[in-house]
């Protein structure tokens, strides 16, 4: 599922920290609502991935590879 | 033979997890007063020791028990104390050598290790010991380690003393 | 009542009253325990404005509902109060064993207030508690204050926090140990505890802490002690102590060297973990149920000190007073020094700080012998930084303006804004052996912000770029990037920031050893929730406990805005970004570094929600937190802070 562009995914493999304005993305996108936000900020990457892997947003492998790869993958995967 | 605990008090760094662990595994509580092994800390020196059952083959504790509460179990290779028969005389406690016996804060009889009986891996406070200051191992083993390694400082010795001459 | 105590004791030395006050399930819930507990108590009870030797002034003494228990190293103690360094916030943590004792005795907390009419101890025998004199004890070393009060309650067993002469005498970074020599080094509350005439704590405990599932605990603390017997950090700290850093921070130019002028010095090795243990080592020693063990016991054996012995050094015990004022050559030189500052009772941070910034005024021209008294502060002078330490322990001569910090001291010498320059400090406490250049950008950031003031690595302890290089995987995992664990990058520095200060901040609330879960990362944030919940049964979640974290870091940061301190105090020393860093060694790493701190500052201000103006907490994450009364306070001195006065005042310490 394609939460993003091509060209968002390569800006936010470019930025510096990326963390806060990939969760704010996703809620704006109503992909994870405010508590959900709170939560993933608070308790790492991990947790996200997890989270978009168990709505179906990216596939178990995506997951897998994302959180062995880190945020690059995911965000690529988001734009497909 | 049976793995026995063995105690290199000059390991010992005083951190007590060899208390809180056994208190844990066998009372369900965290203190020092329901452990079974002590252990005894000097702040000013440095020092500390470690107060644990040695595992007597031939245990005064049993010698002096009254009631034969406390006995040597020859397939663990060390005495329990049996609480349904302890009086509570504390005679066991007066002639460990090791200070290894101590007074149950509840029900006021003696209490003691008993290697963790059942445990796979093995007593808690040698598993835990950070330092290898208990560890469990054959006897075997254990004196034939003490003999390198003294035998080891003693060559380290001889040769220091021939380099200064 | 399962893990906490479940009360807390609050002891008047004014009224000498003894009071135990219960700790309901709600407060628990919403604070933990040790921080937590203690910067509550202080945010309420000691306002802004108050004098931080104010007799109703509160110093506080916080244990965990982990304290005491069989989870990897519970015997720390969070000391809070407000620092006479800073005049703001202040808190300071030590190891050893009487954390646990006071756990067994039955209490979480111990709150000081008031001030005695003589020098007094509190002994605590389980439930007895009473003051008793102490004039026979004042004005002695800590080591000696114990062996007598051992006699005194004929128990070699008890556990004894307490003070030394520096406290006594007021040093503003005097400190405060435990067991001896277990210190909870910064902010002054030695200091605190000396001005209500009181010597210390002894206690004996022979309860209990109840656990929950104690099936589920066992199996938790066991899982993680099997986890630490390979652990690469447990076996760098249990073989060197933390001295084992010694030969990377030179390595990597974060070695304080003649007042973090250079990085590091060639002969470094002099005084690492290594060359301590083949030297001087005695013993090996540890904190209460500790599965790292890296406390030393050292014994200098040769030369003009021999004889003398100590518990430690640390690494950042031994530094200030060794490499920090150019003292490398004879090891045991800077062994004695660590030695005097523990017997004395002051911080050795803040000591090697001020005598540094001391010498490079001196060095710089900028004070003269005329100012010291006739001192020569030449670097790597051991017989200056000897007498220097013992005569600001004793307030004497030029040691006695040293003894207020080293920004008072500028501003005492008049020597305006030069001399703040050299003092290397943040909202006037000293930066430790701990060059953001060098030792990681994350730190550098977390420098600026700190809550307890102070170039602080104890409040993010970005282990994650420290030791991330042992853990492969483990910043992909929690930053979501392992660039971030290469140290002088500012990628992903700012929510490492977030992440590390939120966590250590509930790690000191359940008060266990930041070394097993920062540094070594044996332990994991789940975790900590895993034998949390199996040892007192509150079953939270990882979110709700990791708020807990963001909760007591939003309360210190509120405590700091109350005395008008925010984004404009958000600042490092401009050592650090102006002086690129030079060569001390042919293999050092960081070689032109300056701290980027301007690339970091403004995101970490979006994880954190402050205000770009102020640098004050939001009105919306103090509600979410739940402190809508802290948000009541703040609220109307945002426009003071932005006021045009406000704004011309430079603030060096509060």
């Amino acid at each position: 599922m394609a939460v993003m562009t091509k060209q968002q995914a390569k800006h936010f493999a470019e930025m510096n920290d990326f963390f806060l304005d990939l969760l704010n993305l996703l809620k704006e996108k109503g992909i994870i609502n405010n508590q959900e936000h709170r939560v993933m900020l608070l308790t790492g990457f991990e947790k996200l991935v997890l989270n978009l892997e168990k709505k179906k947003i990216i596939s178990v492998k995506e997951a897998k590879d994302a959180i062995a790869k880190g945020f690059t993958s995911l965000v690529y995967a988001l734009a497909k | 033979m049976e793995k026995v605990l063995i105690y290199d008090q000059e390991k010992c760094t005083g951190c007590r997890s060899c208390v809180v662990g056994c208190s844990l595994y066998h009372e369900g509580e965290c203190s020092k007063i329901l452990s079974r092994i002590n252990v005894v800390r000097n702040e000013r020196s440095g020092e500390s020791f470690v107060a644990g059952c040695d595992l007597c083959t031939d245990p005064p504790c049993a010698a002096v028990c009254p009631t034969g509460a406390c006995a040597l179990d020859p397939k663990m290779g060390i005495s329990k104390i049996d609480q349904n028969k302890c009086i509570g005389c504390r005679e066991c406690l007066i002639h460990c050598p090791f200070g290894a016996i101590g007074i149950h804060p509840v029900n006021k009889k003696s209490f003691k290790c008993d290697l963790c009986e059942g445990r796979s891996e093995g007593p808690v406070c040698a598993d835990w010991c950070p330092s290898g200051a208990i560890t469990w191992v054959s006897p075997e083993i254990a004196a034939k380690t003490k003999k390198r390694v003294k035998l080891q400082e003693r060559i380290n010795a001889a040769t220091k003393a021939k380099e200064v001459s | 009542m399962y893990g906490w105590a479940g009360q807390r004791l609050r002891i008047d030395l004014t009224k000498g009253n003894i009071i135990k006050e219960p700790l309901s399930s709600e407060y628990r819930r919403k604070w933990i325990g040790g921080r937590g507990f203690n910067s509550d108590v202080i945010y309420n009870e000691v306002p802004p404005d108050m004098d931080p030797f104010d007799p109703r002034t509160r110093v506080c003494f916080g244990m965990g509902p982990i304290s005491g228990t069989a989870a990897p190293s519970t015997g720390r103690v969070t000391v809070s109060c407000k620092s006479p360094l800073t005049g703001g916030f202040g808190d300071s943590s030590m190891g050893g064993h009487w954390g646990a004792e006071v756990k067994y005795a039955g209490y979480d907390q111990i709150i000081i207030q008031g001030r005695a009419k003589k020098p007094v101890y509190i002994w605590m025998d389980d439930d007895k508690v009473e003051i008793r004199d102490a004039s026979h004890l004042w004005g002695k070393f800590p080591r000696d204050a114990d062996t007598i009060i051992k006699q005194e309650l004929k128990d070699e067993d008890i556990h004894i926090m307490s003070i030394g002469p520096a406290g006594e005498n007021l040093v503003r970074f005097a400190c405060t140990f435990n067991d001896i020599w277990r210190a909870a080094g910064r902010t002054g509350h030695g200091a605190v505890i000396g001005s209500k005439n009181l010597k210390g704590i002894a206690t004996r405990g022979s309860g209990s802490v109840k656990i929950a599932r104690p099936k589920e605990f066992f199996a938790v603390c066991n899982r993680l002690r099997q986890m630490f017997k390979n652990d690469p950090m447990k076996m760098g700290l249990y073989e060197y102590g933390s001295l084992c850093l010694i030969n990377f921070a030179n390595r990597d130019g974060w070695l304080p060297w003649k007042n973090l002028q250079y990085g590091g010095t060639p002969l470094a090795n002099n005084m690492s973990g290594e060359t301590h243990s083949k030297t001087v080592l005695k013993h090996r020693e540890g904190c209460y149920a500790c599965p790292i063990c890296c406390g030393r016991f050292t014994h200098i054996n040769e030369g003009k000190w021999a004889g003398e012995e100590f518990g430690g050094p640390e690494y950042e015990h031994a530094v200030p007073t060794g490499p920090r004022v150019g003292i490398i050559e004879d090891a045991n030189d800077i062994w004695h020094n660590a030695r005097l500052t523990n017997d004395l009772g002051m911080d050795g941070i803040e000591t090697g700080a001020v005598i540094s910034a001391a010498m490079e005024w001196y060095q710089r021209g900028l004070i003269t012998a005329k100012d010291t008294g006739g001192l020569e502060l030449e670097w790597g002078d051991e017989a200056v930084v000897d007498q220097l330490i013992q005569d600001i322990a004793y307030r004497r001569g030029f040691g006695n303006i040293l003894a207020d910090g080293g920004d008072r001291a500028s501003d005492k010498l008049g020597l305006g804004d030069k001399g703040h320059y050299y003092t290397i400090t943040t909202r006037g406490m000293s930066l430790p052996g701990d060059d953001p250049r060098g030792l990681g950008f994350g730190y550098g950031l977390s420098f600026a912000v700190g809550t307890r003031g102070g170039c602080d690595h104890l409040r993010s302890l970005c282990c994650l770029e420290l030791s991330g290089a042992l853990y492969p995987g483990l910043n992909t995992k929690i930053l979501g990037d392992e660039r971030p664990a290469k140290p002088t990058t500012t990628v992903g520095k700012p929510y490492m920031v977030y992440y590390e200060e939120n966590q250590k901040t509930v790690t000191d609330c359940l008060n266990v050893c930041c070394f097993t879960t920062h540094w070594s990362y044996a332990v994991l944030t789940q975790d900590q929730l895993d034998y949390f919940n199996a040892c007192t049964g509150m079953d939270m979640t990882l979110e709700e406990f990791l708020e807990v974290g963001e909760r007591v870091y939003n309360l210190e940061r509120a405590y700091w805005a109350r005395l008008m301190s925010g984004a404009r105090e958000d600042v490092v020393p401009e050592r650090f970004t102006k002086e690129p860093m030079p060569q001390h060694v042919d293999y050092q790493t960081n070689v032109g570094a300056t701290l980027p701190i301007d690339e970091m500052l403004p995101k970490y201000y979006k994880y954190r929600d402050y205000e770009p103006g102020t640098g004050f907490p939001s009105e919306r994450t103090l509600k979410k937190l739940g402190l809508d009364y802290v948000a009541d306070d703040i609220r109307p001195l945002r426009k003071r802070y932005m006021s045009e006065s406000e704004q011309k005042k430079k603030k060096y310490y509060y």
